[in-house]
């Protein structure tokens, strides 16, 4: 199956990618992780959606060139925001599923999953430690009389 | 080649809560049973649990609503008439593939609603007369819990000791404690010890992704061995498009799909329907006839109509501190039953329960989990990511719904399934009552969580993504002018016909129905064991 974004388009990936989810502290912006390969393989979900993200993306470098004469990479971030502002109204669905992937592959990623203290693992096998249940605490609950109605 | 090339004695659709039990206690009792389910088997361990990507694959393939997931087995369903999804699993197992186990019962009261309350009508049966089947079921299921709930007449010990209530648990007990209100552990269809050859639970969290390690009850590791092994046959794949009649107006079987899209006929004696509150009203209506030109079973007109989700409302407490809400089973630590039963200075019949939920993972925390919109992106996202991650309880306000012929399952006029099917459409609208008792609960639950130190709260008044519970849509009563079946599932019009799924609950109570669903099924294979033969 082709790529939905060409290569030439991995540059106003990143740089958009970088807008969504800005690098801060220890944490990476978006655009810094390899995400572009993952975004591919949502985007190639269908052919709806093939077509929904590869004309997202075109609207992106159309509005930066034709309304700031750049490509949107070379934009400065204020600009880039404005520019996504700009998508994100005319281009809502496309938009929201963009940042939904991103969001989905940026939390996913070890190297933020690693920053937020967690280890970077499946849920599965290992799971977590199980605790006893402290029946005691429920002993003045348990005095309660009834809160049913005898029917 | 079709599983059986005879007349089988019974005939069950479906192999999900409802189906597997009743298909496990009639081969028990030795009557021949085929169990016909469009799903195939889930492998376990490829469940996202056990993968890498598994917090984006609630996204995709694991997402609860059908209409995204989209898998060969899943069918289209038209909600643009409804501010509730409807949400399903369609596999053996059924939708305990993908729930989270939360496995309360029904109050005594849920059954006398029009005699205590002067709504709706009362079941044909009682909650004492149900009572050994929740047992049973409890049984084969496998519950942790802890008897002594002031909330329910006492229970038969739980079959293992409660789930730990983990930081988040003790933290919204003591905003419970504190305004003196009504708190119990959950009971949970998860095993917190080895039991009848499952594992423990390892507090993994992700339950709503399937368990593979068991401990969870999902049909497919609890009843199915069993049924298969008293020589139920089980065949996958099959999607039932319509059942059949005699002249007389007997159910004689089906006509399905198999897994090659080829058309059989099976024939039965009696056949048994477990497609949940949708999937059976849908199949009802699709099965027209001469004896049924309105569908089968519906000369009432009734089939579909009573529709019940169980209405949800959603308050998020955002606390200081780090809760560790990604440790446990995420839909089971806490309930609350303080204002369960009506009390009309409050404005409205019936009542509500609280459940609190586990945390969010990373991703489902920036994209607003089930209950609210994505994180905002740009400059505030990391602030807002910081202010979310780990530090939400979900308290979720599951409201009494009562049933109104209004809301319903159609069928739709265009959209139909992968064979062609005509595709169900929701008909729902939500009730005055119902917004008032969620108003009640939003802002109890507020209340509480502020008791438990909450610094903010948000606030879903509606759930859309809350269609778990499918109930109500061919209700069963005594009197055949006003339901579908009868006390024991039968059809009024169709002494043959039995149905065992949600679609035969007379009101949804303000809890998880899937433990009463399954206590039907099993008091009407009783009634299939006692007098199949004399049909």
């Amino acid at each position: 199956m082709a790529r939905v974004f060409a290569d030439s388009q991995v540059p106003v990936m990143r740089a958009c990618l970088n807008r969504l989810i800005p690098a801060e502290g220890d944490f990476p912006g978006a655009g810094d992780l390899d995400l572009v390969d993952h975004l591919d393989r949502v985007a190639a979900a269908s052919a709806a959606t093939r077509r929904m993200f590869a004309d997202g993306v075109r609207a992106i470098e159309l509005e930066s060139e034709h309304r700031h004469t750049r490509a949107f990479a070379e934009l400065d971030g204020p600009t880039q925001d404005a520019v996504l502002e700009g998508v994100e109204r005319v281009h809502p669905v496309f938009f929201e599923a963009l940042v939904c992937a991103v969001y989905g592959a940026y939390y996913s990623h070890a190297a933020v999953i690693e920053r937020l203290g967690l280890d970077v693992r499946a849920p599965q096998p290992l799971g977590h430690a199980l605790a006893q249940f402290p029946e005691a605490i429920t002993e003045a609950i348990g005095k309660r009389p009834p809160l049913y109605r005898p029917a | 080649m079709p599983a059986v090339d005879h007349r089988v004695e019974v005939l069950v659709i479906g192999a999900g809560a409802s189906g597997a039990a009743v298909t496990w206690r009639l081969a028990e009792a030795g009557i021949e049973v085929l169990c016909l389910e469009q799903g195939g088997w889930v492998d376990p361990t490829a469940y996202p649990a056990m993968s890498d990507d598994w917090d984006i694959r609630r996204q995709t393939d694991f997402h609860p609503n059908p209409n995204i997931r989209r898998l060969p087995a899943d069918y289209p369903i038209d909600t643009s008439a409804s501010p509730i999804d409807p949400l399903m699993y369609n596999a053996v197992g059924g939708s305990t593939i993908h729930w989270s186990a939360h496995f309360p019962r029904l109050h005594p009261s849920d059954f006398r609603v029009r005699s205590l309350d002067g709504v709706a009508e009362d079941w044909p049966l009682s909650y004492e007369e149900l009572e050994p089947f929740y047992d049973l079921n409890d049984r084969m299921m496998g519950v942790s819990g802890m008897v002594g709930d002031p909330a329910y007449p006492p229970k038969s010990p739980r079959q293992t000791p409660p789930i730990p209530l983990g930081k988040l648990g003790e933290t919204m007990v003591r905003g419970f404690e504190k305004l003196g209100w009504h708190w119990w552990p959950s009971d949970s269809a998860i095993v917190t010890r080895p039991y009848d050859g499952r594992r423990a639970c390892n507090n993994c969290g992700p339950c709503d992704l399937g368990c593979p390690i068991g401990a969870k009850a999902s049909t497919d590791v609890t009843y199915w061995p069993r049924a298969l092994r008293h020589g139920a046959i089980l065949e996958t794949g099959a999607r039932v498009r319509e059942i059949t009649v005699t002249r007389s107006g007997l159910a004689d079987g089906v006509v399905y799909h198999d897994a090659h899209g080829e058309v059989h006929e099976q024939k039965a004696r009696i056949v048994v329907v477990a497609c949940n509150g949708v999937g059976t009203p849908r199949l009802l209506l699709n099965s027209r006839s001469a004896v049924f030109p309105d569908g089968l079973a519906n000369g009432t007109g009734l089939v579909g109509r009573n529709l019940m989700f169980h209405p949800y409302a959603v308050v998020r407490g955002i606390f200081p501190q780090r809760l560790e809400g990604f440790k446990g089973p995420i839909g089971c630590s806490v309930i609350s039953q303080e204002f369960y039963e009506t009390d009309r200075a409050r404005g409205f019949v019936r009542g509500y329960s609280f459940q609190v939920a586990r945390g969010l993972s990373p991703v489902a925390t920036a994209l607003g989990g089930i209950s609210n919109p994505p994180l905002p992106w740009g400059a505030r996202h990391r602030r807002a990511f910081d202010a979310h991650w780990d530090r939400g309880i979900f308290v979720a306000v599951i409201g009494d719904d009562l049933p109104e012929e209004h809301n319903r399952v159609v069928l739709d006029a265009e959209l139909s399934d992968a064979h062609g099917i005509p595709a169900p459409r929701i008909l729902y609208t939500l009730s005055d009552n119902s917004r008032r008792l969620l108003d009640h609960g939003i802002a109890r639950a507020g209340e509480a969580l502020a008791a438990a130190g909450a610094i903010d709260a948000v606030v879903t008044p509606l759930l859309r993504t809350a269609g778990w519970h499918l109930m109500g849509t061919a209700t069963m009563g005594s009197d055949p002018r006003r339901s579908v079946v009868d006390g024991h599932g039968r059809a009024h019009e169709v002494k043959n016909l039995y149905i065992v799924d949600g679609s035969a609950m007379v009101t949804g109570g303000a809890v998880n129905p899937t433990s009463t669903i399954q206590a039907l099924a099993l008091r009407t294979a009783d009634h299939l064991v006692r007098d199949a033969r004399n049909l």
